[in-house]
């Protein structure tokens, strides 16, 4: 048994950081699958479609309305038992994590792009540009601008909601830390190490966030 | 002789109200046709119908004799025939000067970027701006805005230029640069419909004038008998409301109270 602090960290490390290296894997999946489907969320939002915004107004309002827990308890529980459709733990986490922000991030686009200007939409269309064009080099490298200060925020809340995966049975940084509690009963120093964790993953993002909004506010 | 534009029986609603009523109007290519008529009247979103920005509802538009409300219309390819201004320029802000105007050329068109890149030039020179190619819109008076706006259109190569209005959100000493350009473009025999509150512009760049109210054409005459003798009551009372501010007479005595 470990005796002093420095020592019962060096020793633990090791799961600390595979724990770790679930966590932040699951978040950057989760990140990416956010950004993408924020992304086609947003443009598809923007098209003017009755049937789409429809389905995507239930979307969103799914992931608003039901807890993250619950989402994860559904695809991990019930797709095996509605679907036969089983899907590993750690991937159940990024898929729930994906769908959540896509769902947030995708309202961020939106918005972004509706406060364009309506002439760069006509602009871009009177010289011939074809849809796909048209978001690609005119409409979304504009709003870009707008959506991503407040969606580096997303992600910070992405990192932290990932946690949850521990209740489906992924042993990630905290259920690392909960595991080393269990036998060394000090809690202190590990959930004092897993705050620090947490806070340098996120203290960056949510710092680059204030500082890009602030530099972008005026252009 | 075919008209190079043919609007006939052209009707456009938005929702219940008719915006558009069975207008007839043939351009001939190389003509200009400047559209008056008091704000709502249709003159603007007749251009918009004509480059496919609002959808008609009935009645025929032709291209060179082809029917553009058929259903397979190419509308990308139309637009790229049919060059547009706007009122508010609408440059892509994120863009400089020469990736503006090189944008449709190279991705629309696909030619290749050195030809592209000298006809650009060779337009920016000609406006007078060859010196701002690599500044960014927010750098640009309105007016140098707007005639870079103008030269985006013309390096689609198109063979109609629609004007919407594009010195009304002009300083008037902007305004001057912006005329000058359209004018060049009406002397070098392009076609040209402008819409347009200028008066004097109008007179002096029309071959026709189309006077416009409530969705109809009122009349259609060549600029020197529509501005001395209107023949419809309400075009002369148009005209009227432009004359009553340069005959306004003096203040001669101020009311002390």
């Amino acid at each position: 048994m470990a005796s002093s602090a420095p020592e019962l960290l060096l020793v633990s490390l090791p799961q600390l950081a595979k724990g770790a290296a679930q966590t932040l894997a699951i978040s950057a999946l989760g990140i990416v699958f956010a950004t993408l489907g924020g992304v086609l969320y947003g443009v598809l939002a923007t098209l003017g479609n009755r049937f789409l915004n429809i389905v995507l107004q239930v979307y969103l309002e799914l992931f608003r309305a039901i807890p993250v827990l619950v989402w994860l308890y559904l695809v991990f529980f019930g797709l095996p038992i509605f679907f036969a459709l089983s899907i590993p733990s750690f991937w159940c986490a990024v898929l729930v994590l994906g769908l959540w922000g896509a769902s947030e991030v995708g309202e961020v686009v939106r918005g972004a792009l509706q406060s364009l200007p309506r002439g760069q939409r006509e602009a871009g269309l009177s010289i011939g540009l074809s849809g796909g064009q048209l978001y690609g080099y005119v409409l979304l490298p504009q709003a870009l601008k707008r959506m991503t200060p407040p969606t580096i925020n997303i992600y910070t809340r992405i990192i932290k909601t990932s946690s949850l995966a521990v209740l489906i049975g992924v042993v990630e940084v905290i259920k690392a830390g909960q595991q080393i509690i269990e036998r060394t009963y000090e809690s202190v120093l590990i959930y004092g190490a897993l705050f620090l964790f947490f806070f340098i993953v996120c203290y960056p993002l949510s710092a680059a966030s204030r500082v890009l909004e602030r530099r972008w506010a005026n252009s | 002789m075919t008209a190079l534009i043919e609007f006939q029986g052209f009707n456009k609603y938005f929702g219940e109200h008719q915006v558009l009523d069975n207008v007839d109007l043939k351009v001939s290519a190389g003509e200009v046709v400047v559209i008056l008529g008091p704000s709502g009247c249709g003159k603007s979103t007749l251009l918009r119908c004509l480059n496919g920005l609002e959808q008609a509802h009935s009645g025929h538009l032709r291209l060179e004799g082809e029917e553009l409300l058929a259903p397979g219309t190419d509308w990308r390819q139309v637009r790229q025939r049919v060059g547009m201004v706007f009122q508010s320029y609408h440059l892509f802000g994120h863009m400089s000067v020469i990736d503006n105007l090189l944008l449709g050329p190279l991705k629309v068109q696909k030619r290749e970027r050195a030809e592209a890149q000298a006809q650009a030039e060779a337009l920016l020179a000609r406006v007078g701006l060859l010196d701002k190619r690599d500044a960014f819109p927010r750098q640009l008076s309105g007016g140098q805005q707007q005639r870079i706006a103008i030269v985006r259109s013309l390096c689609m190569n198109p063979q109609v230029m629609l004007f919407d209005e594009v010195t009304a959100a002009l300083d008037p000493e902007m305004v001057k640069e912006v005329l000058q350009v359209i004018q060049g473009l009406a002397r070098d025999g392009m076609t040209l419909l402008i819409v347009t509150h200028e008066m004097a512009f109008a007179r002096a760049v029309a071959d026709r004038i189309v006077f416009m109210e409530t969705g109809r054409i009122l009349e259609q005459s060549d600029p020197e008998s529509f501005f001395s003798q209107p023949r419809t009551a309400r075009a002369q009372q148009f005209l009227d409301k432009f004359s009553f501010v340069e005959s306004l007479p003096k203040t001669l005595h101020k009311e002390v109270s």
